[in-house]
């Protein structure tokens, strides 16, 4: 764990010495500016809940492929040959991507603060920092599979091609069931035989996507059930799964770092 | 100790090393000898954990983590000063408190970088990088230090510091595994030597063993006929005549007294003899076209 917060604070350096670093708080920036400060009238709780904790999400993305593959150069021989596990070195690039986008995203919730319809109560901040927490989580677990860092071979189009599909069969059942989608693979022949034989697959997909609708429920301002209130730790979970695999591909890598 | 054991290592269709076993005994000065593209930077990062062996094993002496080691080419963040970065791998290293700060001096003042400290990386000279290099590599006092082509691009100066850096660890009795094409200094400190060509070890043992430095006599001669030349040949397989010379290598030098006699009595001007000693490198190319 210390070999960890060490590479943290080197990656948090090594970052905000860059234009990497220059381009995560501009783009926050423009964000507060476009999405907070020129909205006229008051914010209501939903779209501050929905609007910054999605937009922090995908920024977590962006910003852990973005130092993901700042560590994907022959500099980082001279760290990863004294590390025990490879694993640490990866935690450290993710934990740095959540924690910069977490201080952003305080930040801009801090600043946005005054816009809000209603002031935030005790019990709003309990029910939406656990959901930003694991949005950001979630799109830094995510992220890694984007980077050459953690790609080998077909990995990252295996992943991204599973979670097309996976908005694929949501879009296909939001759009009216299965139907939808049997239709249009009907030219396959076996497709025709029975529509129902790819229900098991839209309620895998109901079983993933759930802990995210959940957790926008939680963060709106609608009642939520008490299983739905543990949908932030299963956002989590889920993100914890990502970060599993990429540390399982990153760990038995061959590592032939480019220059720089 | 380093023991290499039947390593496989290919890059898709490319076998990179095959079937290549060797030991490093403990305590020694082992140079990695080859041309480019023999293996040896790939030999080296299978050992340090880099590379995964598609086939074989190795055995260390030491916790991997806690073994030295200089890329080829290091490269460091720019923007970072070379006593801040020097901090960062040290504790990465689980050093901390009066432990960092002295393996941090220590590894400064023993590649003359201690003036240094406070430069930013992207000032440093290519010399200065190679030896910030090496002190990252030294910092924890590692037994084993793997240094890969550490004296590429650099000048006469640079290359006499860091081989008088490579003796230094030798005396304090470090097992080193150097990478180079500097056949003169492998000569003058290495201990043990492997000789690596198209991804296999050619030879491998002690330098004195596997790089025997041998003679040979070149005569000289006016006019050589072709019935004096065919005699000559007659008198060792290995000899050869080339126009006006004649060269006797090692194994035909027990005839250079006939070959001369032969010479003579054929009514041939003999207009210059000499034995000379063949250089590690000519014994070195032999040792790779095999």
């Amino acid at each position: 764990m210390k070999r960890v917060g060490v590479l943290v604070s080197y990656f948090s350096r090594d970052l905000f010495r860059s234009w990497t670093g220059v381009l995560a708080i501009a783009g926050a920036l423009v964000f507060y500016l476009v999405a907070i400060a020129s909205v006229i009238g008051d914010l209501d709780r939903d779209y501050y809940a929905l609007v910054i904790g999605g937009f922090f999400g995908f920024w977590s993305l962006l910003l852990t492929v973005l130092l993901a593959d700042r560590a994907h150069c022959s500099t980082s021989y001279m760290i990863l040959y004294r590390l025990p596990a490879r694993a640490a070195f990866l935690a450290a690039v993710t934990l740095t991507a959540v924690l910069v986008t977490g201080i952003l995203e305080i930040a801009v919730a801090l600043f946005s603060l005054p816009r809000l319809e209603a002031p935030v109560t005790a019990s709003m901040a309990m029910d939406l920092l656990p959901v930003w927490v694991a949005w950001l989580a979630l799109g830094a677990g995510l992220g890694l599979h984007m980077s050459e860092l953690v790609r080998r071979g077909w990995s990252r189009t295996a992943l991204y091609g599973l979670l097309a599909l996976v908005l694929f069969v949501l879009s296909e059942r939001q759009g009216g069931a299965a139907v939808g989608l049997v239709d249009r693979l009907s030219w396959i022949p076996s497709f025709i035989v029975d529509p129902g034989r790819w229900e098991w697959l839209f309620r895998a997909v109901d079983v993933l996507i759930w802990p995210l609708a959940a957790a926008v429920r939680v963060a709106r301002a609608v009642p939520y059930t008490v299983l739905e209130s543990l949908s932030p730790a299963l956002t989590l979970l889920l993100a914890a799964v990502f970060y599993g695999l990429a540390a399982s591909l990153f760990n038995s890598k061959d590592l032939i770092l480019p220059d720089g | 100790m380093i023991q290499v054991s039947d390593l496989t290592k290919r890059y898709g269709a490319v076998t990179a090393l095959e079937r290549l076993s060797l030991t490093v005994p403990a305590g020694t000065v082992f140079g990695v000898l080859g041309p480019n593209g023999a293996g040896k930077t790939t030999l080296l990062r299978l050992i340090v954990g880099l590379l995964f062996p598609d086939e074989g094993q190795i055995e260390l002496g030491c916790l991997r983590h806690e073994l030295g080691y200089l890329p080829e080419r290091p490269h460091f963040p720019p923007r970072f000063r070379i006593g801040e970065y020097l901090r960062v791998v040290g504790q990465a290293s689980r050093l901390s408190g009066g432990a960092l700060d002295q393996a941090v001096a220590a590894a400064l003042a023993q590649t003359g970088l201690g003036e240094f400290a406070d430069q930013r990386i992207s000032a440093c000279s290519k010399g200065m990088l190679q030896r910030l290099g090496l002190a990252q590599g030294l910092l924890a006092d590692p037994d084993l230090v793997l240094l890969d082509e550490p004296f590429s691009g650099l000048d006469p100066a640079a290359q006499a510091a860091m081989w008088a850096l490579v003796r230094e660890l030798r005396h304090a009795g470090k097992t080193i595994v150097v990478s180079t094409h500097r056949l003169n200094e492998v000569s003058q400190i290495c201990s043990h030597i492997g000789i690596l060509s198209r991804g296999r070890l050619v030879r491998s043992g002690p330098l004195k063993e596997v790089l025997v430095p041998r003679s040979q006599v070149l005569i000289k001669v006016d006019q050589l006929p072709d019935e004096v030349a065919g005699q000559l040949s007659e008198l060792h397989p290995a000899l050869r005549v080339n126009g006006s010379e004649v060269l006797l290598p090692d194994d035909a030098i027990r005839v250079k007294a006939a070959a001369v006699r032969l010479l003579i009595d054929a009514g041939v001007d003999v207009l210059h003899l000499e034995q000379r000693r063949a250089t590690l490198e000519q014994v070195y190319l032999e040792t790779v076209a095999l």
